[in-house]
């Protein structure tokens, strides 16, 4: 097996301090791989990223393409049977990648902290809600035991959990699902987090109370200049609420830039196909990515190829033989990792070229086309 | 609601009592031997033996001789010992203590071997210390416990001398001689409690660790140990309760071999004895407070569960 192997890495130094005119996050080739019966799956495959202060990326893709996993691997909390994650990550030019396990804790909470994606299963039914957002104060903030229960209580009353100190005394089954979710995203807010990594916050809540969510956060970003990565299935409010997109398909990232510039000159078929039906603010919370036909690859022992290659109108030959790589597109603003992109002459041309043959060089049928 | 499930709980405890009672009774009845002469002595002549007979119900069914004891039973008559003629009631309260000590010590020190033992080997799945701790449960699982016994006895007290081989003070009269004869059967009991425990623990900690909620709690910065007792432990201990549970109930029970190897005036010494002797009376009263015993053992058990688990609701289910 070749690149990343589970050994423990020594420390490096310690690196320069926080350093003021480094990005908030800088993502480098990162990589992480599962071992599996089924194979090496490789989850996260090559992605680079950054994020200034108080900014918002929104992570998008279908369901199975790596958004989870990137956001884990950000943190460093990968399941055991996770390969060591290759590549950087540093946050505030401060590298985590190599960090023991004693110094990366000391940044979970207060420096980069994880709202997680099932609120049904990530908080602890035996251990009352009180707990369960105090203690991560007791460790990394100065507050006596008081003042953190009237954090917590305040945080709850923001999230907009109603009776809040009579909540705080109940366990976790007492609770609907959007109320739990709630709680997961106090808790990820407790100790003031630099770095929020949101995975899905809001799918379990309804429209008011998702945009009461949004706008807290969004609060807290021009405050404290906390940087996001928002994770969601959620078209609408990643158009509304990031300033950049990264859009995401079998562990690695295909388009990203500026979400106004992606949404504007949507350069890869993949994204093209997804906002097929774009949601708009206004629509229902739950309207979620339009996919393409066919489901996403998980990626065991990838070929030297396009991933989308087998769902995609576009394909030629050269995608079959050719992984195209991120690069930016200058035209829009964007970086696109396509060798035939919508919207521009190649791209055009392959289609048409597709269309004309009923098929794509990967054998997907097109819809012939009336020359 | 409440009252309906006492009622069903103690018509239970009833049927319970009864079963296990009647079965011992008709099993020694089946046993080859003659209470009649336990009863009269060995010189009894033919006719002080019939009287015997007649006198113990010997010439009535089984069935009876159980109802004419429960009977007895219910107005606090556990009757009298075959063979010594002491009150069985008697007998009981100077050996429930002693084997209650052995039981309780042996239980408590499996657990504390156990819980931590079991933690970090969870934790620290396939490392070095997890690898030694099965090893060595391996052994201590496959070798019954008079095994142990005699291996621990010829360490510490024949080789080291730290410990009398065998006998026992009673508390009263020498608490620290107390402890140090009751040493040797705690250890060689919960050992081989421990390695069981141990192994249960562990597998369910396994499974606890990998829950999102372990992983929610690690990244909030928490020490491992803190995640792994505050977060994981209580939720990993269901099994380990039950199994508790039935251990203690087997302890209570007195364990034969142990109490015989070590001389230890205990119930099962009683039982192993009184079997031995033919002496029924004294076998029913036994077999009736290790049943009460399983029986109340259950019942703490059950009240536990609500307490690890707020999701349960008292004599009701998930
Ligand atoms: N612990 C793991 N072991 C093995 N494979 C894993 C593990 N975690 C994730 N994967 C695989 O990695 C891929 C990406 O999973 P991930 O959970 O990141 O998807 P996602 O984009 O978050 O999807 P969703 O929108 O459904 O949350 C999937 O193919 C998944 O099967
Ligand atoms: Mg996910």
């Amino acid at each position: 097996m070749s690149l990343p192997t589970k050994t423990k890495t020594q420390s490096p130094p310690a690196g320069p301090a926080a350093d003021s005119d480094a990005p908030l996050l800088a993502i480098e080739d990162l990589r992480t791989w599962f071992d599996t019966p089924q194979g090496i799956v490789h989850a996260v495959d090559g992605v680079d990223l950054t994020l200034e202060r108080g900014k918002t990326l929104a992570l998008v893709g279908e369901s199975g393409s790596g958004k989870s996993v990137l956001g884990r691997s950000v943190m460093g909390i990968l399941g055991s049977h996770a390969l060591t994650p290759t590549g950087s990550v540093r946050i505030d030019g401060r590298e985590l990648r190599g960090k023991s396990r004693k110094e990366l804790r000391g940044l979970w909470g207060p420096v980069v902290s994880m709202v997680f994606q099932d609120p049904l299963t990530s908080l602890n039914p035996v251990r009352r809600l009180d707990v369960q957002l105090t203690e991560g104060m007791a460790v990394h903030l100065p507050l006596s035991k008081a003042d953190r229960l009237a954090r917590a209580v305040d945080l709850l009353r923001r999230v907009g959990i109603p009776e809040p100190e009579r909540r705080l005394r109940m366990y976790p089954h007492e609770l609907s699902g959007g109320m739990r979710q709630r709680v997961g995203i106090a808790i990820a807010l407790a100790c003031k987090p630099r770095l929020l990594i949101a995975d899905e916050p809001t799918t379990a809540l309804d429209v008011t109370i998702q945009r009461q969510i949004l706008d807290l956060l969004a609060e807290l970003q021009d405050l404290g200049g906390m940087g996001m990565i928002l994770i969601t299935h959620n078209l609408g409010v990643a158009a509304g609420r990031s300033d950049d997109i990264a859009v995401m398909y079998a562990g690695q990232i295909i388009e990203k830039g500026p979400t106004k510039n992606v949404f504007k000159h949507t350069r890869h078929p993949y994204t093209s196909a997804l906002l097929g039906s774009l949601p708009r603010l206004e629509d229902p919370p739950h309207s979620t990515l339009a996919a393409p036909p066919g489901r996403p690859p998980v990626v065991v022992d990838p070929p030297r190829r396009c991933r989308f290659a087998e769902r995609c109108s576009h394909a030629q030959a050269r995608c079959l033989s050719e992984a195209p790589t991120l690069d930016q597109d200058t035209s829009a603003g964007t970086s696109v990792a396509c060798f035939f992109p919508v919207g521009t002459g190649r791209g055009t041309d392959a289609l048409k070229r597709n269309q004309e043959a009923g098929r794509t060089a990967a054998g997907l049928a097109v819809e012939r086309s009336v020359a | 609601m409440r009252a309906r499930a006492a009622v069903k709980r103690l018509s239970h405890v009833i049927a319970v009592l009864s079963i296990v009672t009647f079965m011992t009774m008709l099993m020694l009845d089946l046993a080859p031997g003659d209470p009649a002469r336990v009863a009269a002595g060995d010189t009894a002549t033919p006719e002080q033996l019939a009287a015997a007979r007649e006198q113990l119900n010997l010439d009535k069914p089984v069935i009876v001789r159980w109802l004419l004891w429960v009977g007895d039973l219910l107005r606090g008559d556990l009757g009298t010992s075959l063979r010594t003629r002491q009150d069985v009631s008697d007998v009981l309260i100077e050996r429930i203590p002693v084997t209650a000590e052995i039981a309780v010590l042996a239980l408590v020190m499996a657990l504390v071997i156990a819980i931590p033992v079991g933690t970090w080997s969870a934790y620290r799945k396939g490392r070095a210390f997890d690898k030694v701790s099965q090893a060595v449960g391996s052994v201590l699982i496959s070798a019954p416990s008079f095994l142990v016994a005699l291996v621990l006895s010829y360490g510490l007290a024949l080789q080291l001398g730290w410990l009398p081989i065998v006998g026992w003070a009673g508390f009263a009269e020498d608490p620290v001689g107390n402890l140090r004869t009751a040493t040797l059967a705690v250890l060689s009991l919960a050992l081989c409690e421990a390695a069981v425990f141990v192994r249960l623990l562990r597998s369910d900690m396994i499974t606890v660790l990998g829950q999102e909620y372990v992983l929610a709690a690690t990244a909030k910065g928490l020490s491992p140990y803190r995640v792994l007792v505050k977060h994981a432990l209580r939720p990993s201990s269901f099994s380990l309760l039950t199994l508790a549970g039935i251990s203690l109930g087997r302890l209570i029970g007195g364990t034969v071999t142990i109490e015989v190897i070590f001389s230890i005036p205990g119930i099962g010494q009683l039982i192993y004895q009184s079997i031995m002797n033919k002496d029924v009376i004294t076998v029913q009263g036994a077999v009736a407070f290790i049943a009460i015993a399983y029986i109340i053992i259950n019942a703490t058990v059950d009240l536990m569960y609500t307490w690890l688990d707020p999701r349960i609701k008292v004599g009701g289910k998930r």
